[in-house]
């Protein structure tokens, strides 16, 4: 099984948890959104599923994981496995305008 | 029936030409069901205007109306309303301010003021509690916002008074000026002009009367429940009151829809370290909260050193930092405070002033304008900016083709130059693509002001909200209803004038409820939160029909031609763009959600419904007789 490589990045609490606001991670091919969650929770001690879960399990309230532009939350379960090159952005809720 | 709170339930009517004025008693019937803000100031306009009437002649007029709420103990409740028939789009301008005149004007003893007629020469206008007078503004015809502010309230004698004013901009009619108070804006729309054009320098205001509260008890209840919601809520601290507005600039900027030069393309991330919300926390002074405010979004920056040393401004906000910034293709924050502070002194609004700016800046590049009059206007150059800035305000040489903002600069120029004015009915786009937040794009399109991001903030594209339901920024479909919704959600708190910032962030998802109670608890009227959803509505109807009324229809509900024709270049909204097809889908789906008809009219129903049944007559084709 080949590696990809996928960029990740995060605004906010999210870039503190990555470490900056764009990382690169290796991953191996046929691994999904929910893998690349997992891995980057494991990395950050369980940081990352703090930010973006509350008490109940629930996403919390305007936190949003987009895949190359796309909400996740609008792409079908099939379609979260991540190709070569790929875009992930953990944005948080934020404020005024 | 009768309020026991809020109101005082006077109107404060001032006439230049004759240079009087009076007080007349408010139909309680019409504070109930028009409240305050922005629907009982559309109301009395379309009662008292007629329709086709110059915005720039002495038949417009100026309302001033706060809400009930005003100058209680409520959050976030000093809040104005400056309604008047817009020059720049020439419909209905709604246009709000913060900060501490609408307080003080509350409790100088008036809901409304209203302005009419011109006078023949330069006055401006004191009220202190129940004494009117009009004062001669000879001396001070000339002088910026700020400087107006400090030598009135010397010439006063009084230094609490609150004053609201123009700065050059207005004086000279530039239909993208503001009117300020302190450093706040009455921002979009024109509404500097027409004080303007009344020859009206600034209205002084002091007023010491307590607003009566109908239940105290009550509404300490319900202020003790928004200030815990207030601290549960991580953005509202953590975001802003921290950052003030620019801590959304990352996030547009990540999600590819914060433009850049002129539109041409998106601002990346790289734009964002140098001229996002970190960059700029560095120059940071204080929080500047308005009356009442315990958030305090705004923030006084100064530049300590470099070519603008010593300059200072109460921003600039998220908006800001946009228009004279990434529009212009200029991230160095010392520029942008400097920019700020100028366009606040000459009374420009910031906004609409860059976006101008970049238009122009985009003709000398594609090298379609090429008399400048020796300014070499290209992005990036923040000194020609300013000069330019300043030219505006005093429409000098070929800067006066562009003091009315870009739709009337594109006329004017001809040639196709539409393409590079980024407005719908005359008011330029804030920073939202809608390239890649098409509900916000339809706001933009069907807002009664214009592309006006506060008529109709899309909460769930931008901030990811799930409220009414989760949004898929980039699909068509649903649009028209999600509009419809956010539409009314934003005009139901322009009425009782609360700030719209804790309603979207700490109380949303019980925005109506709270507010119903506040209003019950101070009036003494009884308000259900059904009640506060139908504010919004009436005012989104009503306003439909004042413009309705100066001819508006579909064909006035449209995009930039740059939004439609050219897909976004780069980033996370790569390939996006709205076609004629996408709009007509959406737009027939708003209309329907709306119960207008196919071309954007009210329906007759609809406007019974709502109480408006007055203004059926105003439908065109329907028989006056009727």
């Amino acid at each position: 099984m080949s590696e990809i490589n996928v960029k990740v990045r995060g605004v906010s609490v999210f870039e503190q948890i990555l470490g900056s606001r764009e990382r690169e991670i290796y991953l191996q091919e046929g691994e999904s959104l929910p893998d690349l969650v997992k891995i980057l929770d494991y990395e950050s001690q369980g940081a990352l599923k703090e930010a973006l879960y509350d008490e109940k399990g629930r996403i919390k309230k305007g936190v949003r994981i987009f895949l190359n532009g796309r909400d996740s939350r609008f792409i079908p379960q099939e379609d979260l496995s991540l190709q070569n090159g790929d875009l992930v952005l953990f944005l948080p809720l934020l404020a005024g305008g | 029936m009768s309020f026991k709170g809020g109101f005082f339930g006077k109107l404060l009517r001032i006439d230049l030409t004759d240079r009087n004025s009076s007080v007349e008693d408010i139909d309680p019937g019409i504070l109930k069901d028009y409240v305050g803000g922005a629907l009982l100031a559309a109301r009395i306009l379309y009662d008292e205007l007629e329709p086709g009437r110059d915005p720039l002649g002495p038949g417009n007029k100026l309302v001033y109306a706060v809400g009930p709420l005003t100058g209680t103990s409520v959050p976030c409740s000093s809040r104005l309303n400056i309604g008047t028939r817009s020059p720049l789009t020439g419909g209905l301008a709604s246009s709000l301010s913060g900060g501490f005149f609408p307080v003080e004007m509350k409790k100088a003893g008036y809901d409304v003021i209203v302005i009419e007629g011109k006078a023949d020469s330069p006055v401006y206008i004191s009220i202190n509690n129940g004494r009117v007078r009009i004062r001669s503004a000879e001396r001070i015809w000339g002088l910026d916002s700020q400087d107006t502010q400090m030598y009135l309230k010397e010439e006063l004698k009084d230094q609490n008074f609150r004053i609201s004013c123009i700065g050059p901009a207005g004086e000279n009619l530039s239909c993208i000026s503001c009117i300020m108070n302190e450093a706040r804006a009455a921002g979009r729309k024109g509404v500097g002009a027409v004080m303007g054009s009344k020859n009206l320098k600034a209205i002084a205001v002091r007023g010491t009367c307590a607003v009566p509260v109908a239940d105290q008890s009550a509404l300490r209840a319900m202020v003790i429940e928004m200030m815990h919601l207030f601290k549960k809520d991580e953005a509202t601290y953590g975001g802003l009151s921290r950052y003030g507005t620019t801590a959304t600039v990352e996030s547009t900027i990540e999600l590819g829809v914060f433009p850049e030069n002129n539109w041409q393309k998106s601002a990346d991330t790289g734009w964002a370290e140098k001229g996002g919300s970190q960059a700029l926390e560095k120059y940071n002074v204080r929080q500047n909260p308005c009356y009442g405010c315990p958030i305090g979004c705004s923030w006084v920056r100064m530049n300590r050193k470099g070519r603008y040393a010593g300059l200072s401004s109460e921003g600039p906000e998220y908006e800001t930092i946009y228009s004279l910034g990434s529009s212009e293709g200029i991230n160095d924050p010392g520029f942008l405070i400097a920019a700020d502070r100028l366009c606040d002194r000459l009374g420009l609004d910031t906004i609409s002033a860059g976006l101008v700016t970049s238009m122009v800046m985009e003709l000398v590049e594609k090298g379609i304008l090429k008399d400048t009059g020796g300014l070499n206007l290209k992005f990036g150059n923040q000194k020609e900016s300013l000069e330019f800035l300043r030219m505006l305000a005093y429409r000098e040489g070929f800067a006066d083709n562009f003091a009315d903002g870009t739709r009337k600069a594109a006329e004017r120029l001809g040639g196709g130059t539409d393409l590079y004015a980024i407005e719908v009915k005359g008011l330029e786009l804030p920073a939202y693509d809608p390239r890649g937040l098409k509900a916000m794009g339809l706001n933009f399109a069907t807002s009664y002001t214009g592309a006006d991001h506060n008529r109709g903030y899309a909460i769930q594209e931008i901030f990811g909200v799930s409220l009414p339901e989760p949004v898929e920024r980039l699909e068509i479909k649903g649009k028209g209803r999600l509009t419809k919704w956010n539409q009314d959600f934003c005009g139901a708190f322009d009425v009782p004038t609360l700030c719209i910032f804790p309603l979207h962030g700490p109380l949303l998802e019980r925005s109506h409820d709270i507010v119903a109670k506040l209003l019950t608890s101070v009036t003494g009227l009884n308000f259900e939160a059904e009640d506060v959803w139908t504010l919004g509505e009436r005012l989104n109807n009503l306003a439909r029909m004042f413009n309705v009324r100066e001819g508006f229809s579909r064909s006035d509900d449209y995009l930039p031609r740059r939004v439609m024709e050219e897909p976004l270049k780069n980033g996370l909204s790569e390939g996006e763009f709205i076609s004629r097809k996408d709009l007509d889908q959406m737009l027939d789906e708003y209309y329907e959600a709306r119960v207008w008809d196919s071309q954007g009219i009210p329906k007759a129903e609809k406007l019974s419904e709502l109480g408006l049944d007055f203004a059926i007559k105003d439908i065109p084709g329907k028989d006056v007789g009727n």
